[in-house]
């Protein structure tokens, strides 16, 4: 389960205070599909890479599973979210000198999994996403969908629990980004994943069982 | 799908090195071109310093054995030999001294006088080879004489005064003897000599199997005469070797300043490169603040960011201390033509050279590295994804 209590994120723009995140408090289950819906500059992204432990909070705390994460030494903390945390992100951002496959042993690599593990588990997690068959093939030699599900199989090659998903379909035209929408879900409901996505898109939040508006860093809606 | 398919840091590093192929190439000249300097700097230095060397022990033996002795008559240059004389079978000795490596040249001599038309004549007994060694400023006309034959090599004055030319022959002591070689003037006493082939002159002195004085020239880059001084008079205790420490000192203080000298434009060299290699890999860092977001996003820690920029100035630093290594031998003898006017043997180039210099291109490499790899680690991953 992940809970943020009373979180609060200010960045210092031109010596004014501005609240990206204010006082937000959140529960999210195991297993629920959580789709984070706001304008732009509103402060979902900071909520996600909040929850992602990749940015500390100026105030509150983020538990997940019982652990506070940013009471955790930045080792720790980049050795938690490795091994509980996978993330996408709107640009793919695949290494653009990798191949596909190699993109999704990065985080196997950095987890310290066995090399002879690495092929096996990487074209498992491509499998996953359908695209075992352009496992040889640089990122620019992939379309946006193609890339996107080479994101989504090394978001998850590490059997995290978490998925954050940051605009994943922001970058795709719409037929491309509902497969992508499909395949979260079928992740959620198949591995009991939990996922959480950014999108502006009413459409692909109402699939979601729980749908979060934030306006202003704060959360104004939470509906299930 | 290809078999055994891994990703290691290595990986990492060789890919992004053939996609950014120029870069390298480019950070790499800087520091190749600081090893190349320094490679042809130390082979030119050394070179010189076994030119320096050779020079300087031109200047005679550094090392001069003579017998224990009280008594003094005979004067020979700077050197006063007594009566008493060493056994020519005591001569090996020296070869079973431990720097008996370092032993240039060992001249046995014999020095004794001779009636010659109512006048003294000075006689040395010599091995020529070996006098020739030491004495590199002799000049002769004619030729230096064959050892066990009676062939003379004359002083320039004592030719004026004995009106001898080469091939003339000359009578001592009922010993008839040939003129072989006059030897131009050197201002020494030698001018005054009359030198025969050792055995030669044992037989006219009538002194078999003795020895005067022993002339050692040592080449003692390495090792203090003083050293082989006491160890010579530790094989053959029946002598007294004396180091004579002028020519040695001149050799080492020219060495020295050579070798201060280019470890001081190396050490400049050193420096500039490591401050370029420094740069080009912060301007690395930068240019790939959004690849790193990426990293820290999947997991990575300062750990990862440390060995994969550390692994790739390793490698920066073997492949251009390689380069640097061989561009700077071949650019030595370049050098060694220009600044010296002689060619630069590189076979005389001690090997360690090729070695010590990768190691120093990596460890200046990988020493540049840690700041940037520093920065790296410092990158906020929010704020590095947000790069455009």
């Amino acid at each position: 389960m992940i809970v943020m209590k009373d979180v609060t994120k200010i960045y210092e723009m031109g010596g004014a205070q501005v609240f990206a995140l204010n006082s937000v408090n959140l529960k999210v289950d195991d297993g629920d599909f959580l789709a984070v819906m706001g304008p732009s500059g509103s402060g979902k992204s900071t909520l996600l890479y909040t929850i992602g432990a990749l940015l500390t909070p100026t105030k509150g705390d983020v538990t997940i599973d019982g652990k506070s994460i940013y009471k955790m030494k930045p080792r720790q903390r980049a050795k938690f979210r490795r091994e509980n945390i996978g993330f996408i992100f709107q640009t793919f951002e695949l290494i653009p000198y990798l191949t596909a496959l190699e993109n999704v042993m990065l985080p196997l690599y950095l987890s310290g999994v066995a090399t002879t593990k690495h092929e096996d588990t990487a074209e498992e997690a491509l499998r996953k996403v359908g695209l075992a068959h352009r496992a040889l093939h640089k990122p620019t030699e992939l379309s946006g969908g193609e890339q996107q599900r080479v994101s989504i199989a090394r978001g998850i090659v590490n059997n995290p629990h978490i998925l954050l998903a940051d605009e994943p379909t922001g970058n795709l035209d719409q037929k491309t980004g509902n497969e992508i929408v499909q395949l979260l879900h079928k992740l959620n409901d198949r591995d009991g994943l939990t996922v959480i996505m950014v999108t502006h898109d009413p459409d692909k939040a109402r699939l979601s069982n729980r749908v979060l508006q934030i306006i202003d860093g704060s959360v104004v809606e939470d509906e299930e | 799908m290809p078999d055994g398919a891994t990703l290691r840091a290595i990986t990492l590093v060789l890919k992004n090195f053939s996609r950014r192929k120029a870069r390298q190439i480019l950070s790499s000249i800087g520091l190749i071109l600081a090893i190349a300097v320094i490679v042809s700097t130390f082979t030119v230095a050394h070179s010189m310093q076994i030119q320096i060397g050779a020079e300087v022990e031109k200047y005679g033996p550094n090392i001069i054995v003579t017998p224990k002795s009280e008594s003094i008559s005979v004067p020979y240059g700077s050197v006063v030999v007594g009566n008493v004389t060493i056994p020519e079978s005591s001569l090996k000795k020296i070869y079973t001294i431990p720097n008996r490596g370092n032993l240039r040249a060992v001249s046995p001599k014999i020095y004794g006088q001779v009636e010659y038309e109512n006048s003294s004549l000075l006689v040395v007994g010599m091995i020529s080879e070996q006098e020739a060694e030491l004495k590199k400023w002799w000049n002769v006309e004619g030729s230096l004489p064959q050892n066990d034959t009676n062939q003379i090599l004359l002083g320039s004055a004592a030719e004026s005064f004995l009106r001898l030319s080469v091939g003339s022959t000359i009578t001592i002591n009922n010993m008839t003897l040939i003129t072989a070689g006059i030897l131009s003037e050197t201002g020494s006493v030698d001018d005054y000599s009359l030198f025969l082939p050792l055995h030669t002159a044992q037989k006219l002195l009538n002194l078999p199997g003795a020895l005067s004085v022993i002339d050692v020239g040592a080449l003692c880059q390495y090792c203090p005469v003083e050293v082989m001084s006491q160890q010579i008079m530790d094989a053959m205790p029946e002598v007294k070797a004396t180091p004579i420490k002028q020519a040695v000192e001149t050799r080492m203080k020219a060495i020295e300043q050579t070798a201060n000298f280019s470890l001081l434009l190396g050490s400049i060299i050193l420096a500039v490169g490591c401050a370029g290699i420094m740069n080009t890999m912060l301007a690395s860092v930068h240019e790939r603040m959004r690849e790193i977001g990426i990293f820290m996003s999947l997991g990575a820690d300062d750990f990862h960011l440390y060995k994969i920029f550390i692994l790739e100035s390793l490698i920066l630093g073997l492949i251009g201390g390689l380069i640097g290594c061989l561009v700077g031998l071949a650019s030595s003898t370049i050098m060694g033509h220009l600044l010296m006017k002689t060619m630069i043997n590189l076979w005389e180039t001690p090997l360690y050279i090729i070695p010590l210099c990768i190691a120093l291109s990596t460890i200046v490499c990988v020493a540049a590295s840690l700041y940037p790899a520093w920065r790296a680690s410092k990158i906020d991953p929010v704020q590095a994804l947000r790069t455009v």
